[in-house]
C-alpha cells in the first residue's frame, strides 16, 4: 500500500466548496478569553500562587511569633540577670564609687571585713567583737551578697568568674543582708563571706527565737547580749543563746579560774535552774 | 504556507503572556478547524460549541504546552478528543470504535453521477461534501485532517491516537470512496 498522496483534484474541488467560518462573536469571545489569560499571572504561579502565598504567610507569622517570644525570653533573662546579685555589683559599683572613695579616705581599718552591719554589736565574729557602724555609703549602696572591689580597682576576670552566683530570690529578699560585700571581704575569699553571711543569718534566727521566749526568764535576760549582767562578763562568757550546757560550764569554769567566784556561783545557780537534770562536774560544785 | 513566526513560536510566546501571538495563531487556524468540526458533526451549533471548547482548552493549556511537534497536530488532537467526547454523549461512540473492514469499505455504495456534473465545480463540491458526509467518521476525519489541518499521515495518526498504518488506511479508503462518488477512479 502506497502512502496516499494528497489528491490535488479532490483538494481543488474541496476548496471550491463552501467556506463556512466561525461567527465574529465566537472569535471575539475566544480572543477576549485569551487576553484575560495572558493578563493573568503565569499559569503555574496562578495555580500555585494561593497555596504558596498562604504558606509564606504562615511561615512569616510563625517566625515573627518565635522572634517575639525569643525577645521576651531574652528580656526576661536580662531582667533576671540584672536583678541577680552577680551583675549587681557592676551597677552598684558606680553608685557606690564615691562612698568607696570616702571609705578609702577614712581608712581601711575602720571597715574591717566580715563585720555584719546589723544589730548585734556583741557578735563574736571570726575577726573579733568589733563594732561596726553602718557607713553612709552602706545605706546608699544596697547590701550586696558578694564582695565588691573598690571602684578604682578593676575586677580581674578570674575573680569575677569565681564569684558564686546567689539565687535571684536572695536578691529580692527583704531580710537584712550582711554587709560583707562593701566591707571588703576580699574578692578572692568568697567562702569567708559566705560563712559570715550564714553566721549573720544564724544570729538573726537566734534573736527571733529569743524574742519569742518568755521575757521574764532571768537567765535569758542575763544571757542577753544587751543586758548589763552579760556586759559584766564580756570577754569571758559567750552569748547564752548560742551556748551549749558544756560551753556554759566552761564559761563558769573560766570565771572561777579568774577569781570571780561570785559570778561563777551566780552563773552556776542559773545553770542549775536551766538544766536541773544536767550533772555538774566535780570541779564546779 | 504560513509566513512569519511558526505556530510553535507563537504558542511559546503566548505561554509567556503574549496575547498578540495567540491572536495570530488563532487567525491562522480558526477557519480550518471550524470547517473540520462542522463537517465532522454536520451541525453548526454543535460545531460552534466544540470549536469554542477546543480553543478554551488551548488557552487553559498554554502553561503546559511543550513544543514537541507541530502545533496543528496538537490542536487537532485536542479537537479529536473533544469530538470523541461529543460522539460518546450522542451515543455514536460504538460506531467510532468499530473499524470497518476493507471489504466493507469496498462495498460502500457509490453514487452514479452523470459526467457533466464533474464540470460543474460548484455541484462537484456539493457532491464531494455529500460523499464526505457519508464516509465513516474515522475516514472522514482522516481526510479532513489532511485537507483542513494539512497534517501528514504521521500527524494524523498522532492526532487521532492510532498507528501510522491505520491512519494511512483510513485516508486511502476515504480518498478512494470520494473519488468513486465523484465518478473518477484515479488513485
Amino acid at each position: 500500500m502506497t502512502v496516499p498522496q494528497r489528491d490535488h483534484e479532490l483538494s481543488r474541488i474541496y476548496s471550491e466548496g463552501a467556506w463556512p467560518e466561525p461567527r465574529r462573536q465566537i472569535d471575539e469571545a475566544i480572543l477576549e478569553a485569551s487576553r484575560r489569560s495572558a493578563r493573568a499571572r503565569h499559569p503555574v504561579l496562578h495555580r500555585w500562587g494561593p497555596p504558596l502565598g498562604l504558606a509564606a504567610t504562615v511561615v512569616l507569622g510563625v517566625s515573627l511569633a518565635l522572634l517575639v517570644t525569643d525577645n521576651q525570653s531574652l528580656r526576661e533573662a536580662s531582667r533576671l540577670s540584672d536583678e541577680a546579685p552577680r551583675p549587681a555589683p557592676q551597677k552598684k559599683r558606680e553608685a557606690a564609687a564615691p562612698a568607696s572613695r570616702a571609705d578609702t579616705a577614712r581608712g581601711e581599718a575602720e571597715a574591717k571585713p566580715g563585720a555584719p552591719p546589723a544589730p548585734h554589736e556583741l557578735f563574736s565574729s571570726p575577726m573579733g567583737p568589733t563594732e561596726v557602724k553602718p557607713a553612709p555609703a552602706a545605706k546608699a549602696a544596697p547590701p550586696a551578697a558578694h564582695p565588691t572591689p573598690p571602684a578604682s580597682q578593676p575586677v580581674p576576670p578570674a575573680a569575677l568568674a569565681k564569684r558564686p552566683a546567689a539565687p535571684p530570690a536572695a536578691a529580692k529578699s527583704p531580710a537584712p543582708q550582711p554587709l560583707v560585700g562593701r566591707l571588703a571581704a576580699p574578692a578572692s575569699d568568697p567562702q569567708r563571706a559566705e560563712r559570715i553571711r550564714r553566721e549573720t543569718e544564724q544570729l538573726q534566727e537566734n534573736r527571733e527565737a529569743r524574742d519569742a521566749a518568755p521575757p521574764a526568764s532571768a537567765p535569758a535576760q542575763a544571757q542577753s547580749p544587751s543586758s548589763a549582767s552579760v556586759s559584766d562578763v564580756r570577754g569571758l562568757v559567750a552569748p547564752a543563746v548560742a551556748r551549749t550546757p558544756e560551753a556554759w560550764l566552761d564559761d563558769i569554769r573560766r570565771l572561777k579560774t579568774a577569781g570571780r567566784s561570785a559570778d561563777a556561783e551566780r552563773e552556776l545557780g542559773e545553770f542549775r535552774k536551766r538544766y536541773p537534770e544536767f550533772r555538774v562536774p566535780e570541779d564546779l560544785r | 504556507m504560513q509566513s512569519g513566526p511558526s505556530d510553535d513560536d507563537l504558542m511559546v510566546r503566548y505561554r509567556g503572556g503574549d496575547a498578540v501571538a495567540f491572536e495570530a495563531l488563532y487567525r491562522r487556524h480558526r477557519a480550518a478547524l471550524y470547517r473540520f468540526l462542522l463537517r465532522q458533526l454536520g451541525d453548526t451549533a454543535a460545531a460552534e460549541e466544540v470549536f469554542q471548547d477546543v480553543w478554551m482548552r488551548v488557552i487553559d493549556s498554554r502553561g503546559r504546552y511543550e513544543s514537541r511537534g507541530r502545533f496543528a497536530s496538537w490542536l487537532y488532537a485536542v479537537a479529536h478528543n473533544r469530538l470523541m467526547d461529543r460522539y460518546r454523549a450522542d451515543g455514536r461512540a460504538e460506531r467510532l470504535g468499530a473499524e470497518e473492514s476493507e471489504e466493507a469499505l469496498e462495498n460502500l455504495p457509490a453514487d452514479d453521477l452523470p459526467a457533466h456534473v464533474w464540470l460543474d465545480r460548484k455541484r462537484a463540491a456539493e457532491r464531494l461534501f455529500a460523499a464526505l458526509a457519508r464516509l465513516p467518521e474515522v475516514q472522514r476525519e482522516a481526510f479532513l485532517l489532511q485537507q483542513e489541518g494539512e497534517l501528514s499521515v504521521e500527524e494524523i495518526a498522532e492526532a487521532t491516537g492510532v498507528g501510522r498504518e491505520t491512519a494511512k488506511s483510513r485516508l486511502r479508503y476515504a480518498v478512494a470512496k470520494l473519488r468513486a462518488n465523484l465518478g473518477g477512479d484515479k488513485p
